[in-house]
This record gives structure tokens, C-alpha cells and sequence, in this order.
């Protein structure tokens, strides 16, 4: 009987081991293989990762959101209406302000106050809703988010632009943090590995600096070129090559979307993502089901109608997808405090 | 001691909420600080040369018209102002705040390393207050300098179509032969271009 415990546990170690390994491999491989890539051919790399994971990635951070909401706010009720509240209205002002800009022929001084207006308004919503959850887990480390994020707000207002690019730059990372925190909770040792791993990835930047930044910039005045230029910060970071720029940004994408799309479903909810049990508000009633079902189907329908306005006009589909895309960015902030 | 501590800090967080560092650009009024010009100036980073000419009478400031181009007003912007003020203020605010969260932790060491470095930011602030807007000066022309004669303190700006940086020749031309210590070369004529120089500085 030992000896066949003894067998059991052997096998499951080396089970565990294994598939430690796989994963630590597969990791590498992905973080090489899309810097190679990404260096080699920016602007190309770009647009293909958007127009065949942009969509896709937002359906399945839509369903781990479904899957993290729990059923019956209650006391966190203030928490979920500020997250809430707090994303539909940056959503629509980071939509307006730029039009009234647009419209109404602002200055550069004005286009600058109304940026760094706004990224206040963001950096005050984060910052209120660490206070909840420090009302709610009563741990002192919440509190640092004010000082920290009184220093955020000075760096914003003395440079708006540098500000705003790097949220650009950052928000890849996001999703690595999910799965962070994600590994924390179902797999501890792929956490350490994870962990380990992620130090790649200055290394990986400092190699594509190391190669691309005095390359050329990238050729071409079309608004496709310019659009994916202009959002790595091109117009911003004038004496680094755009290529760079692009390759960066377009490497550090294609890890978010490997994120959301494979890693975080296969650490968080092993299975299928189309399964509705392990969703708290699909379980509360039959009316929530069907609504959750619904959220669901129309956010597929969404993807395809993505893929097909890439094919049809990308330029058009990819700056209305990037407009509404800041959707899923907030969406991003209340449930990663939440896990932390 | 750990009342005096608190006593101490409280007074220094409470100095760093008053508004004075906030207008840390702002020059007291009995300086002679010249105020700032109200003209466009330069933002970019573009190349400039401090020349000694000891053949010109006036100091001439040289400005290439291409260096004009996507400039911004520094001091006539409402939105500089706003940024220095609400930057300041988040800045002071973040400092207090993270000096309240340490000073609640009940370690010694914390709590005086904590006074400590309060101590020596509100003296760094201080100290910086009546000269943040001062450049430092420029340590690579100081003989020239000392030459230009008294009541030569004044410069014409000039902007010319060519040039590939912003030059300050400094007229180094004595009125008083007795206080030459060199040759006293012929005054430019009127209208005549600008002399070749003998000294130049380009700072880094």
C-alpha cells in the first residue's frame, strides 16, 4: 500500500514536472519567436496580430470578466458601481474630448489640458477604488496607491503626452499581471517558473533597442502607416526610429493577446470557455443565463464583424476598433484589484 | 523624544502643504531677476555658441529662422502655470502622504529616517525657491564676460534666414585705451557683417 502511494505520488510529480517544463518552453518560445518576428517585419507584424487576435482576445477577457463577477454584488456593491460608473464615463469622455477637439480647433495648449484632464480622471477612479478595497480587506498596502498616485498625477500634468504613451506601453503588461495572479491561485509552481521567466522580456526590449533604434523609420505617409506609427509614439518620441517603436509595442501586443487568449483560460478555467457553469451569474437565475448566453453570442457575432471590416477597410475598422477598445482597457482595472 | 519627533514632523508635513513650493518658478519680487520675455522662444534642443568679438561695441544674439518654426510660448501659456501649480501640489501632497503612512508604523528607525529626510527636502525646497528660475551660468566664457564693458549689458536679437545654431557674440570692444590689455582693432563699420570671432564656447 505505501509502495503504491509512494508510485501515485511519484507519477503525479512528474506529471506536475512536465508540465511545468511544457510550459516554461512554450513561454520562451512565444516571447523569442514574436520579438523575432516583430523586429523583422514592425509594421506588417502589427497588422496581422490585430486583425486576427483583436477581436478573439476581447471575447475571452469578456468571458473571464463573466467569470470573475460574482453573482450577487452586496457589500461590494459601492466597489462594482464605482468600476462601473467609473469606466462609462472615461469611455465616453476619451471619445468627446478628442471631437470637441477635433471640432472646435482646440490649441495644443487646450489639446494638452484636456489629456492630462482626463488621465487625472483615470488615475483618481484607480486611486478611489484601491481606497474601497482597503475599506474592504482592511491591509495598509492599499493605502500607498494615494501617495503613489498623487506622484503619477504630477508626472501627467508635467507631460501629458510621455504620460498617455506610456499607459499605451503598459496596458500589454495587464495581462501578464492577470495571469500572475492567476498562476498564483491554481498553479504555484508555473508561478515560479512565470515569474522567472518575465526577467525575458527587458532583455527581449533591450535587444530590439540594441537592433532597431537608429534603423530607419518606417517608409510610407498612408493613414494606415501613420495610424500605426502615431499610437506606438512616433510623433511623441521623435529621435528613436519608428521601427523600433512599432516593433515594441506590436511585440509587447501579441503577448497580451497570447495571454488572454491561451494562457489565462488554460490556468483559469481549464475546459471550455463556452461553459457556462463556472460562471456565478449565469447560475442565479434562468433570466441571467440567458442574458449571460446573450452577452456572449452578440460579442461573437462582434469578432466576425471585426474580421470582415479588417478585410473590408482596415484603416476604418482598426481606428473604430481602437476607439471602443478603450472599453475593455478600464474594464481591465477593477478586476485586476480585485485580485491582488 | 517621540512626541517631539511627532511635533517636529507634523510641522514639516504641514509645511510642505503650504502653497509657497507650488510657485517655486516664480522669483521674489525684490530680485533682479529680469522677467521673462514675453516673445515665443525655443523649445527644441538646437546648437548654440557664445563668442567673444573684440572688434564689436554691442553683444548680438543670433537666431536662425528655422529654429523659430514649432515653437511654443513658455511664459504667456495659462497651461504652464496650471501645470506647475497642480505638479507641485501632487508632488507635496505624495510626500506627506507617504511620510504619514511610514511615520504609522511604530519603528524607530523608520520614524527617524523618515524626520530625517523631511528635514532635508524642505531645506532643498527652500534653498531652490528664490533661484529655481535662474540658469546656472555659464562657466566657459567667464573671462569674456568680464570683459564686456560697463553699459554693454544689453543684446540685439537678430533673426537671419542662414545659420546652423544660436550664437551670443559678446562685443568685447574697449572705449578706454588705457584699460586695453590687448590691441585695439578698427570699430565694424555700420551695416558690416559681423567680424570673424577669436574665442568661441560651445557649451554641451
Amino acid at each position: 500500500m505505501n509502495t503504491t502511494t509512494a508510485t501515485y505520488h511519484n507519477a503525479e510529480a512528474s506529471t506536475e514536472s512536465r508540465g511545468r517544463s511544457v510550459f516554461a518552453a512554450a513561454f520562451i518560445l512565444l516571447i523569442l519567436v514574436a520579438a523575432a518576428l516583430a523586429g523583422w517585419a514592425p509594421l506588417g507584424f502589427a497588422l496581422v496580430t490585430v486583425f486576427l487576435f483583436a477581436g478573439p482576445h476581447n471575447w475571452m477577457e469578456a468571458r473571464f470578466f463573466l467569470s470573475r463577477m460574482p453573482a450577487r454584488w452586496g457589500a461590494q456593491k459601492h466597489y462594482f458601481l464605482l468600476g462601473a460608473g467609473g469606466i462609462l464615463t472615461l469611455a465616453v469622455g476619451s471619445v468627446l474630448w478628442p471631437t470637441f477637439a477635433r471640432s472646435w480647433q482646440w490649441e495644443t495648449d487646450s489639446v494638452l489640458l484636456g489629456l492630462a484632464v482626463w488621465n487625472s480622471a483615470f488615475l483618481l477612479w484607480i486611486v478611489a477604488l484601491a481606497v474601497l478595497r482597503f475599506r474592504e480587506t482592511r491591509r495598509e498596502a492599499w493605502l500607498w496607491t494615494v501617495p503613489a498616485g498623487c506622484l503619477l498625477l504630477a508626472a501627467n500634468w508635467l507631460q501629458p503626452l510621455a504620460w498617455s504613451l506610456g499607459l499605451v506601453y503598459l496596458h500589454p503588461l495587464v495581462a501578464l499581471w492577470f495571469l500572475d495572479r492567476e498562476l498564483k491561485r491554481r498553479q504555484h509552481d508555473w508561478h515560479r517558473v512565470y515569474r522567472r521567466i518575465l526577467w525575458l522580456l527587458p532583455v527581449v526590449v533591450g535587444g530590439l533597442y540594441w537592433q532597431l533604434h537608429n534603423a530607419p523609420h518606417l517608409p510610407g505617409r498612408d493613414w494606415l502607416t501613420m495610424q500605426v506609427t502615431g499610437q506606438a509614439g512616433a510623433g511623441v518620441l521623435s529621435e528613436v526610429s519608428s521601427r523600433f517603436l512599432v516593433a515594441t509595442h506590436a511585440f509587447l501586443e501579441l503577448l497580451h493577446y497570447a495571454a488572454w487568449i491561451v494562457l489565462i483560460p488554460l490556468v483559469g478555467y481549464a475546459g471550455s470557455p463556452w461553459r457556462l457553469q463556472k460562471i456565478p451569474l449565469a447560475q442565479r437565475s434562468r433570466v441571467w443565463r440567458k442574458a449571460v448566453l446573450w452577452i456572449l453570442c452578440a460579442g461573437a457575432a462582434v469578432v466576425v464583424a471585426l474580421w470582415a471590416g479588417f478585410l473590408v477597410n482596415y484603416p476604418v475598422t482598426r481606428d473604430v476598433y481602437f476607439t471602443v477598445a478603450i472599453l475593455h482597457v478600464l474594464a481591465e482595472i477593477p478586476f485586476l484589484l480585485r485580485m491582488l | 523624544m517621540r512626541r517631539v519627533q511627532t511635533a517636529v514632523c507634523g510641522l514639516l508635513l504641514g509645511s510642505l502643504l503650504l502653497p509657497s513650493p507650488a510657485s517655486g518658478d516664480i522669483p521674489p519680487i525684490e530680485s533682479n531677476v529680469p522677467e521673462k520675455p514675453t516673445k515665443r522662444v525655443s523649445t527644441a534642443e538646437v546648437p548654440f555658441t557664445i563668442t567673444a568679438d573684440r572688434r564689436a561695441k554691442t553683444n548680438r544674439l543670433v537666431i536662425p529662422k528655422k529654429f523659430l518654426d514649432n515653437t511654443r510660448a513658455v511664459s504667456s501659456s495659462p497651461f504652464g502655470k496650471i501645470q506647475t501649480v497642480i505638479a507641485g501640489t501632487a508632488i507635496a501632497l505624495a510626500v506627506a502622504g507617504g511620510a504619514f503612512l511610514l511615520l504609522r508604523r511604530r519603528q524607530r528607525g523608520t520614524q527617524v529616517a523618515v524626520s530625517g529626510l523631511l528635514i532635508g527636502l524642505t531645506g532643498l525646497v527652500v534653498s531652490q525657491l528664490a533661484t529655481a528660475d535662474i540658469a546656472p551660468p555659464i562657466s566657459d566664457v567667464p573671462r569674456a564676460w568680464k570683459q564686456v564693458a560697463a553699459g554693454q549689458q544689453n543684446v540685439t536679437i537678430e533673426i537671419v534666414e542662414k545659420g546652423d545654431s544660436v550664437q551670443l557674440i559678446l562685443g568685447t570692444y574697449y572705449r578706454s585705451p588705457s584699460r586695453d590689455r590687448f590691441d585695439q582693432p578698427k570699430p565694424p563699420e555700420d551695416g558690416a557683417a559681423a567680424p570673424e570671432s577669436e574665442k568661441s564656447s560651445a557649451p554641451n
